[in-house]
């Protein structure tokens, strides 16, 4: 019989730990930083909140002034849809799909652009870019915040 | 799966819009068969657009009965010939019973190759990586050994390769 009892003790306990487990993995939140920039080559500033933003690209890419349109920091649960409005009316929306040892797997999209799905580790940076606007091209940096296990 | 089904019909008929249409979109993009049952879907709205009603034949007793001599006939030499021949009916009793033995075998082999993969041969991790994209046929450029970034950079049309596609 008190064998029996330990058992049932152990399973229990084990259910009741994969449960708190499972829940908290659902309940847990992310934060994405979204910033939609543009980059031209008229003369102009670099935008001091696009530093690393800048610093990445201007290794590849050529041009002259850097201007921030808008910054949003979305809280997100995993299966939680974060949208932002780019100039233009489109949409660029961003889906936590699952979190592991290599970093959070996200679905991106940039409306009537791109589709994607990307895992990035905490604090990467993910830029998307090229469309054309208002005589440079827009940008749309990803970067996903969130405290390891 | 009803409420998928639903939503298939509706995206069918243009009437899905905004966040809806870009989430049943990536479901489809992920699901090969909800790809196939648009298709199939659009194939039927096709043959009902394009079929030509014929009028039903009032009476086809007299074809279908000039043929059932032949078809017994046919049915009949099958028969025969296939008791002259030995089938594989004795065996189906093993097949139907070591097939469950063979899935638990062949799921065993994927486990521990995975395992092997994994565990010992596993690449290092990436620090990101582009898992699925697709621009819808744009070309777009990837660049993904930045250290800790990576740029997904859409071209102008026609100036390289790109579209959709997979990737590590």
């Amino acid at each position: 019989m008190k064998r029996f009892s330990v058992g049932l003790l152990v399973v229990v306990s084990g259910l009741l730990l994969a449960g708190s487990t499972a829940w908290s993995q659902a309940e847990r939140r992310f934060s994405v930083k979204v910033t939609v920039a543009e980059i031209s080559d008229t003369a102009g500033k670099i935008d001091p909140r696009a530093a690393r933003l800048d610093r990445n690209l201007r290794q590849k890419f050529k041009y002259n002034s850097l201007k921030v349109i808008e910054e949003r920091r979305l809280q997100l649960g995993l299966d939680e849809v974060g949208s932002v409005a780019l100039p233009g009316g489109r949409m660029f929306r961003v889906q936590p799909l699952d979190v592991g040892e290599r970093g959070l797997l996200m679905a991106v999209g940039w409306e009537g652009e791109v589709m994607m799905d990307m895992r990035a580790p905490s604090n990467h940076l993910l830029v998307i870019g090229g469309p054309a606007h208002a005589g440079g091209q827009l940008v749309v940096s990803i970067e996903p915040h969130y405290p390891s296990d | 799966m009803e409420t998928q089904q639903r939503d298939l019909n509706a995206y069918h008929d243009g009437e899905l819009n905004g966040l809806r249409r870009w989430m049943f979109e990536r479901r489809l993009r992920r699901s090969p068969r909800l790809r196939a049952e648009l298709q199939a879907l659009e194939r039927l709205t096709r043959c009902i657009q394009t079929s030509d009603p014929e009028p039903a034949s009032v009476d086809v007793w007299d074809a279908i009965a000039l043929r059932l001599p032949a078809i017994d006939a046919q049915s009949d030499a099958l028969r025969r010939g296939a008791g002259a021949r030995p089938t594989l009916a004795g065996a189906d009793w093993r097949v139907a019973y070591f097939r469950p033995l063979a899935a638990v075998a062949v799921a065993a082999a994927l486990a521990l190759v995975l395992y092997l993969g994994v565990m010992q041969g596993g690449a290092p991790p990436v620090p990101g990586m582009i898992r699925w994209l697709d621009t819808g046929g744009r070309s777009v450029m990837v660049l993904e050994d930045q250290g800790d970034a990576t740029i997904v950079w859409l071209l102008e049309d026609g100036a390289s390769e790109g579209g959709s596609g997979e990737a590590v």
